[in-house]
């Protein structure tokens, strides 16, 4: 009721977005849609990792874990969006109603590398509810095998900090970054001393075996792995060899660009796919496949061809500007595909 | 110009975009929300005092004026920037041209492709940009006078007197929806149906929100504010009528003919741009109330730049236009405002 009578006369989808900006001036980072989380605690674990513990405002739902939020920032005016896991356990948050994020800072990002910038202690950002189907089975019989790389160890600690207590069955943890990089150690260790049924093995980047040499002391275990995407293809291989369950958590894409050379890539429009190249607009070339896209002036001006991008890199051709990863609007005259991209008319 | 300077003009004002794009960030941000936050206060202490001139007129009159600053704020400064995708770089839902819609009876969607799409590319094209004198009027010698020309200053002031209901029938006529024959090279990008049922409920829920809901919830206060809400959308008209007229019909403003714009350069384009349009001189207050129409020519050489820029950027065009002996067409209001008057009655005749 209160959300048509909003639509019809206040022209917002609804009540909070139409209050928003009144109630920003009360609540920093009011906003509709999203939950608000104070910045507890922000601070560099070594130069490519910073820790971030984040207080959600209590009507938030609380997480499962393995599951990852959105978190949303305010940068310079521009709200961008990335996505990470919640590197702590339920059980934490109910005690300390805090969640922590380990982020890997990229040094050329738009988004990482800015966040001790705009978030200091006790500022304001938004997340969404958790997401994700990346969980501990609950009440399952039988060994784990976890596998984890670089920062895909976060999904990891969640679950074990809250579900080691619960079970007896063995668990075995593989975790492969570069030689003085591993995060948490001290916590996996502990963790490791305390709980005879879990084991913890570090290992450097070239040190990783075939699946069946971690194999030798658990009985048919279920996989988790959670890395790059080369090795989440490895694993996934070697499982399905070893008749064995898997799971994954695709982690964030790590892309080459070179804008130089012809490249081609997908373009994912409801349920097709177009083939398009990085050399021409993306308007001109899904025009030319008759997909029917709206065109009007053909010169970014008009944004009639504006449209949602879901994922995938775009570059705008008139500053050469890199858009980001995730959800973001884009110009379709004016940009050309850099990677496979995912859009909704 | 030849094609040289032409090409040189461009990218004097290409190099002005970028550098004013690149320091887009908080304060622009910042100022948006900080006018949507004043239409808010505006439209709702408005609102409350029509109530109050049921205990004096005093109050009530200063309440249709809040009212009337609240829908033109909202009209001009918020909606037909937000619309033309000024404030898309924010990512936010609530300023996004895509979604936004506004407190009048055109239908946003129906505004921005009539508006942003065909007015700004086309500008002053005769045949094209059916803004030029809404295909009411005759501003020009392009047009075959007719009988009806003659009391055209008339038919101006109706239709500024009903503006919101112009602009919103506007891509209709355009597409004689309801009369007319139907041209055959148009291609609707929307079909009949569809547009008559957004022009209907739109305005439908305009006319309820004005003249039925509110008066409703006013209980014996309710002809005050029936009475309020028809005097604040008439002013609102009347300003927004007025200001957009100045923007594109003073005296000195040229139009175009359907071959100017084929394979047009860069340059050409924002020639004829410049050559189209016209500017007001006030204060700061003055432009945000224009919604930054104001800067007419900036507006139009650069639709997308954030309206919060285009005062910033005005000085640096102007210097640009003279530095190639472009026209720069501005004045005081009243001025501009009296070289549309001659316009309208100066072609009303043969
Ligand atoms: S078609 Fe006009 S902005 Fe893309």
């Amino acid at each position: 009721m209160i959300d048509t009578m909003t639509k019809w006369f206040l022209h917002h989808q609804q009540l909070a977005g139409y209050l928003e900006p009144i109630m920003q001036r009360f609540k920093p980072a009011w906003r509709a849609g999203f939950y608000r989380a104070e910045v507890a605690c922000i601070e560099p674990i070594n130069e490519k990792y910073l820790e971030l513990w984040l207080a959600p405002e209590s009507t938030w739902p609380i997480h499962k874990a393995g599951q990852h939020l959105e978190l949303t920032v305010e940068m310079n005016g521009q709200l961008r969006t990335r996505v990470f896991t919640i590197a702590s356990s339920p059980e934490q948050y109910r005690a300390s109603g805090l969640v922590r994020l380990i982020i890997r800072t990229h040094e050329l990002g738009r988004f990482t590398p800015h966040l001790t910038t705009y978030l200091a202690s006790e500022s304001w950002c938004n997340i969404s509810a958790p997401q994700g189907t990346f969980l501990f089975p609950q009440r399952k019989m039988g060994a784990t095998l976890m596998v984890a790389g670089g920062s895909g160890i976060t999904p990891f600690l969640a679950m074990l900090s809250q579900h080691l207590g619960e079970t007896c069955h063995p668990v075995k943890l593989i975790y492969i970054a570069r030689a003085g990089e591993h995060l948490a150690e001290k916590e996996l260790n502990t963790l490791a001393a305390r709980y005879a049924h879990f084991s913890y093995f570090p290992i450097g980047r070239t040190d990783f075996e075939p699946l069946t040499h971690y194999l030798n002391d658990l009985d048919a275990p279920v996989v988790y792995c959670c890395g790059p995407q080369a090795l989440m293809e490895q694993v996934a291989t070697q499982s399905r060899a070893a008749n064995l369950s898997y799971f994954d958590e695709p982690f964030g894409l790590a892309t080459q660009i070179n804008l130089a050379e012809r490249t081609e890539h997908a373009v994912k429009v409801a349920h097709h796919q177009y083939a398009v190249d990085n050399q021409r607009s993306l308007l001109d070339q899904l025009e030319q496949q008759r997909v029917s896209v709206r065109r009007g002036c053909g010169m970014g001006i008009c944004h009639q061809c504006q449209c949602v991008k879901k994922q995938g890199l775009v570059r705008d051709m008139r500053t050469g500007e890199l858009s980001d990863a995730g959800e973001s609007l884009i110009q379709l005259c004016v940009v050309q595909a850099v990677t496979d991209v995912e859009i909704t008319l | 110009m030849n094609e040289q300077n032409l090409m040189a003009f461009a990218k004097d004002l290409d190099d002005i975009k970028a550098s004013t794009l690149a320091k887009v960030g908080q304060t622009d941000a910042d100022y948006i929300r900080r006018v949507v936050r004043r239409q808010r206060y505006f439209e709702w202490s408005g609102r409350l005092l029509l109530v109050a001139g049921f205990w004096t007129p005093w109050l009530w009159a200063i309440g249709v004026i809040l009212l009337a600053l609240a829908k033109i704020i909202d009209n001009m400064e918020i909606g037909h920037n937000v619309m033309h995708g000024q404030y898309d770089w924010m990512n936010d839902k609530q300023l996004n041209s895509k979604t936004y819609e506004w407190d009048i009876a055109c239908d946003g969607q129906s505004w921005n492709r009539v508006h942003n799409f065909e007015h700004h590319t086309y500008t002053n094209i005769i045949g094209k940009d059916r803004d030029f004198g809404y295909g009411l009027l005759r501003l020009s010698n392009d047009f075959r006078w007719r009988v009806k020309n003659l009391w055209q200053f008339v038919t101006y002031l109706l239709l500024s007197v009903l503006f919101q209901w112009g602009v919103s029938y506007h891509e209709l006529a355009a597409e004689r929806v309801f009369m007319g024959k139907k041209k055959a090279n148009r291609d609707g990008k929307v079909s009949h149906e569809e547009l008559k049922r957004r022009f209907f409920s739109k305005g439908a829920r305009q006319l309820v929100k004005d003249y039925v809901l509110f008066p409703l919830l006013a209980g014996p206060a309710w002809l005050w504010v029936l009475g309020g809400n028809l005097v604040a959308n008439l002013l609102r008209n009347l300003w927004t009528s007025t200001i957009i007229f100045c923007g594109h019909f003073t005296e000195a403003v040229q139009t175009f003919k359907e071959a100017d714009c084929v394979n047009e350069s860069q340059g050409q384009w924002y020639f004829r741009q410049a050559l189209g349009s016209s500017n007001l001189q006030g204060k700061h207050w003055f432009h945000v109330l224009t919604g930054h129409l104001s800067c007419q020519i900036e507006h139009h050489l650069f639709p997308d730049m954030p309206s919060s820029r285009y005062q910033e950027v005005a000085p640096q065009v102007q210097a640009v236009f003279a530095k190639y002996d472009v026209p720069y067409n501005t004045g005081p209001f009243w001025r501009q405002y009296g070289s549309v008057l001659k316009r309208i009655l100066r072609y009303s005749l043969p």
